[in-house]
């Protein structure tokens, strides 16, 4: 009893010895994904599907996401490339009753194969026949990687795709959230018609190993029950000038003469003013495409103006975690899990959660974001833009409630009679709302007269950073904000340096390892140094 | 199994222990004290340098048992306070003298507050979890230390708390396993540290009637930190287990040459009425009275001690009563609520001792005293059946415990001569 109670104190000073946080950048934006890049989400995107020759005011029948992980791969950067972890619980979750609790959910799982342990590199062929060893049969090296089953494919990876309901009316194991195994009505798993497992597209690493068009094909699968699935390595569709947002925001002076503002005609161009950082770069992707009845409360599409069209969704990353206590039921202690990561919004854990919450954010349910409330509805992002810009810049007061629509159920994007919820950064997206064409989106979105674009969903197009930057810090959805130069903030990066395709699973290829470009400032393409 | 994992277990201490390059003679405290001093010297305008001297010295009483450090932790923390009022390296350096003190429930109160503010800092979940522990509030112990490992798997404040709670569950393994694992990871220059593992898991070792694997590690931190009081202390219990009790009187005198608490004084007492020295028994335990009489309202006390000692050779169980109400008023973890339902069986209470100390043990708590206290209170109510399966798990558990032949006794009265009343399996 004596060494129980004097244990206590005596524990205390053990803790000084526990090293300190290490400060995150860009795509890893919390200092634990800092530390696990396979668990860092970069982006997750949520919109009603498209096709190329888009009709306006089609009704929408389907909805794609895209959950991105594993930042700024270097396609070139052998010999594993890039596989995803088959440790980690990839998720994709939908809340259709507004109460930022997981209604449906999607777990992706992989696993690892090695097709010949004795080559040195994941991935490696040449020509229709491969190498042989002079003068002899011995295959050496393999044929060029056209299928999945070519064995120069040595580090093959599949993967399992699970549908989840989960029941309604709160939590029934009572562990406050409604997301897990535990609370399961009904799971399903997703499989081609004829049974063959879903492969993983590897990284592009050049064009003599491998016809990287013909695998991401082969690797699109379109099942019988109207999903789609894809999974593996493809262009990052994040477009940033990821250098100057971290360097204190000191963005690039353009034609307007006021770094991070630009002209009109700058703001109308397809095309950039400044570098692309994330150019030449790869990610891994998780990109599924869902019949809209299978997502909303009703079974149903809903026209845009229903409350039941709205949903909110977010993707997680987990790892299996060590208990303090032991179950004493394998069934409720299987399958125990520590989230490493959450996303919904674009940029929140980057420029609007403080440093000291960071970890909590990412690891915490999007049902608990009363507690972050502070950051979100007074960004500390606009009080150092308008601090940076010293004087030039006005920002709206805080509470920023303007930023509501992000954080809760509320118009533009949620139809008049739709409960607001709590506040949970989910992104929200109007399932009834038909796809703009194309050719005629606005990469601004919303604000862009877009009614298809972020922040009701998101859309790879969608210009992530010009809009938080215009919405976020400069608040142009407040009364009197939308001017010059709060309307014309922006990176000056206007598209993404690969064009996407126009068809699920939309997303560009891996660029090659071999001849990848990163595109830097001051060289064609890459806008001024300055 | 067990004995196998000891010996590799002890074999990788040893390795660690000899394969130290000659220490400096300053303890790792005393080092951070001077480094603290130079920093303030050369920033006396910064408030982080007065933070580090006011852990240090928190750290100091911890290899000491000189709680005078926390008036001078106190007096430089008003300086860092004075440049930086809301620091939270010194918040948190408050805390820890908070602590250490026993003010537990202030403490709970300020760690939750400064976990608001900066959830990302680890260790705020650690003091949250010691609060929680030592006011008996497991489950937000359990809930902020399973938070500690969620954040970052494997990091040593969060194993140890870990281990605290495996150990209060049941589950001693679990508990060696994060031990084991936090000593893997600590630095082989944090020399206190290590021993104070070393001792936790000797103590671990001693409650599961395993004494040599318990003086093998407490040998191996005596090297890691020699003249460690709490290690001598654990040792002093590792001979009273063999019934070297003279043994363990030179090894508490020693102790308590310096900075003696109240109840390393108890245990010097016991120990000499244990090696029939029975005049300066009386002496010790005139001494642990009075340093503990004067210490029964503060946050830091050692009521505990003065219960049994009420409940046992100072034959005074109201007064043992009146001071474990006082005790439960301010916290419910197990040893509380054993004492407090020990106190009330032995006041003819034993109805609501029994709803006591049946608390502590739903907290899942195998603990050789607390299983026996049990059974004597079934014992009480007749209720011979819940009596001779306590009793049997006090003696199983371990067979060396203090009231191991007392438990063996009981069980024969309950049934004679059968197997069972004799403790055997």
């Amino acid at each position: 009893m004596k060494l129980f109670r004097s244990c206590l104190a005596l524990l205390l000073a053990i803790g000084i010895a526990i090293p300190s946080g290490l400060l995150a950048s860009s795509h890893r934006e919390a200092p634990i994904t800092a530390l696990d890049h396979k668990a860092d989400i970069t982006d997750l995107y949520a919109f009603v599907s498209y096709s190329a020759n888009q009709a306006p005011n089609t009704t929408p029948s389907k909805v794609t996401f895209i959950l991105n992980v594993d930042p700024l791969l270097e396609p070139a950067n052998g010999p594993n490339w890039f596989p995803f972890d088959s440790d980690i619980l990839y998720e994709i979750h939908v809340d259709n009753d507004h109460d930022a609790l997981a209604d449906v959910s999607f777990q992706i799982r992989f696993q690892t194969q090695f097709q010949i342990p004795g080559i040195p590199v994941g991935l490696a062929g040449i020509g229709p026949n491969g190498a042989n060893q002079p003068g002899t049969s011995n295959l050496v090296v393999p044929p060029q990687i056209q299928d999945f089953n070519n064995p120069g494919l040595n580090l093959r990876q599949t993967y399992t795709v699970t549908m989840m309901r989960h029941r309604r009316g709160g939590d029934h194991d009572g562990d406050d959230d409604r997301d897990d195994r535990d609370d399961v009505a009904e799971a399903m798993q997703l499989r081609n018609s004829d049974g063959s497992p879903f492969f993983a597209v590897p990284a592009n690493n050049g064009p003599r190993t491998m016809d990287y068009g013909k695998l991401f094909d082969a690797g699109t699968y379109r099942l019988a029950n109207g999903i789609s699935v894809f999974a593996g390595t493809v262009d990052d569709p994040f477009y940033i000038d990821l250098g100057a947002t971290f360097d204190t925001v000191n963005y690039r002076t353009l034609s307007s003469g006021i770094p991070g503002v630009l002209t009109d005609a700058e703001d109308a161009a397809a095309q950039n003013f400044a570098s692309d950082t994330v150019s030449g770069y790869a990610v891994n992707t998780i990109a599924l495409e869902v019949p809209i009845t299978m997502l909303t409360s009703t079974g149903k599409v809903e026209p845009p103006t229903s409350p039941n069209a709205t949903i909110g969704v977010w993707g997680t990353t987990s790892r299996p975690r060590v208990t303090i206590r032991h179950s004493p039921n394998p069934a409720v202690n299987f399958g125990s899990y520590r989230q490493v990561q959450r996303m919904g919004n674009p940029l929140i854990n980057e420029l609007v959660i403080g440093i000291g919450s960071k970890d909590r954010w990412s690891m915490d349910k999007p049902v608990n974001d009363k507690q972050f409330a502070h950051f979100d509805l007074d960004p500390a992002i606009a009080h150092i833009a308008e601090a940076l810009y010293g004087g030039a810049l006005k920002i709206p007061p805080a509470p920023r409630t303007d930023l509501l629509p992000l954080v809760t159920y509320a118009a533009p994007i949620a139809a008049k009679g739709t409960p607001a919820g709590p506040i949970a950064d989910l992104l929200r997206l109007n399932t009834g709302v038909p796809a703009t064409p194309p050719d005629s989106a606005s990469r601004l979105g919303l604000i862009g007269g877009d009614p298809a674009g972020y922040p009701n969903g998101r859309r790879l197009m969608d210009d992530a950073v010009d809009i938080t930057l215009r919405v976020a810090v400069g608040g142009v959805l407040v009364p009197g904000f939308n001017q010059f130069p709060n309307n014309h903030l922006g990176d000056g990066v206007n598209v993404n340096d690969a064009p996407f395709r126009a068809q699920f699973p939309y997303l560009a290829d891996c660029p090659s390892g071999r001849n990848r470009r990163h595109i830097d400032p001051g060289e064609p393409g890459g806008g001024p140094i300055s | 199994m067990k004995a196998f994992h000891l010996a590799v277990f002890s074999l990788f201490v040893a390795s660690i222990v000899f394969a130290q390059a000659p220490r400096n003679a300053a303890t790792p405290a005393q080092q951070k004290i001077s480094w603290a001093e130079a920093a303030i010297k050369a920033h006396p305008d910064k408030s982080q340098p007065y933070n580090d001297l006011a852990l240090a010295y928190v750290q100091r009483v911890r290899e000491t048992a000189d709680a005078s450090y926390y008036l001078q932790a106190e007096a430089t923390l008003q300086k860092s306070f004075q440049i930086t009022p809301d620091s939270l390296e010194g918040q948190k350096a408050r805390l820890m003298i908070s602590l250490g003190r026993g003010e537990f429930a202030q403490a709970l109160s300020l760690a939750k507050a400064l976990n608001k503010k900066t959830p990302d800092d680890v260790l705020l979940y650690g003091f949250i979890a010691d609060a929680a522990m030592a006011l008996g509030d497991y489950r937000e112990a359990e809930e902020t230390a399973q938070w500690m490992l969620d954040m970052r798997p494997g990091n040593v404040p969060g194993l140890l708390r870990g281990a605290a709670l495996r150990r209060l569950y049941g589950d001693s393994r679990g508990a060696k396993d994060f031990f084991f694992q936090a000593y893997q990871q600590m630095a082989p220059t944090q020399t206190e540290e290590l021993a104070w593992t070393l001792t936790q898991m000797a103590d671990l070792q001693l409650s599961t009637g395993d004494v040599d694997g318990a003086a093998q590690l407490l040998r191996s931190a005596l090297q890691q930190f020699p003249g460690y009081y709490a290690s001598i202390e654990e040792l002093a219990k590792v001979q009273t287990a063999r019934q070297h009790y003279s043994e363990a009187v030179d090894l508490l005198r020693q102790r308590n040459q310096r900075f003696p608490t109240a109840t390393s004084r108890y245990a010097l007492a016991q120990a000499l009425e244990r090696a029939g020295q029975s005049t300066e028994a009386d002496v010790a335990y005139r001494d642990f009275i009075t340093s503990a009489r004067a210490l029964i309202d503060a946050s830091s006390n050692a009521n505990g001690e003065l219960i049994s000692y009420y409940l046992g050779r100072g034959q005074n169980p109201p007064e043992a009563l009146r001071i474990a109400q006082l005790e439960i008023a301010r916290r419910h973890d197990v040893n509380t609520l054993d004492a407090y339902a020990w106190a009330l069986c032995s006041n003819a209470q034993c109805e609501e001792a029994q709803k006591q100390i049946v608390t502590a043990l739903a907290v899942g708590v195998r603990e050789a005293t607390i299983f026996y206290h049990a059974g004597v209170i079934a014992t009480k109510l007749h209720e011979d059946a819940s009596a001779a399966r306590y009793l049997k798990q006090s003696v199983e558990l371990n067979p060396s415990c203090d009231n191991a032949a007392a438990a063996r006794e009981a069980l024969q009265q309950l049934v004679p001569g059968s197997a069972a009343a004799r403790g055997e399996r």
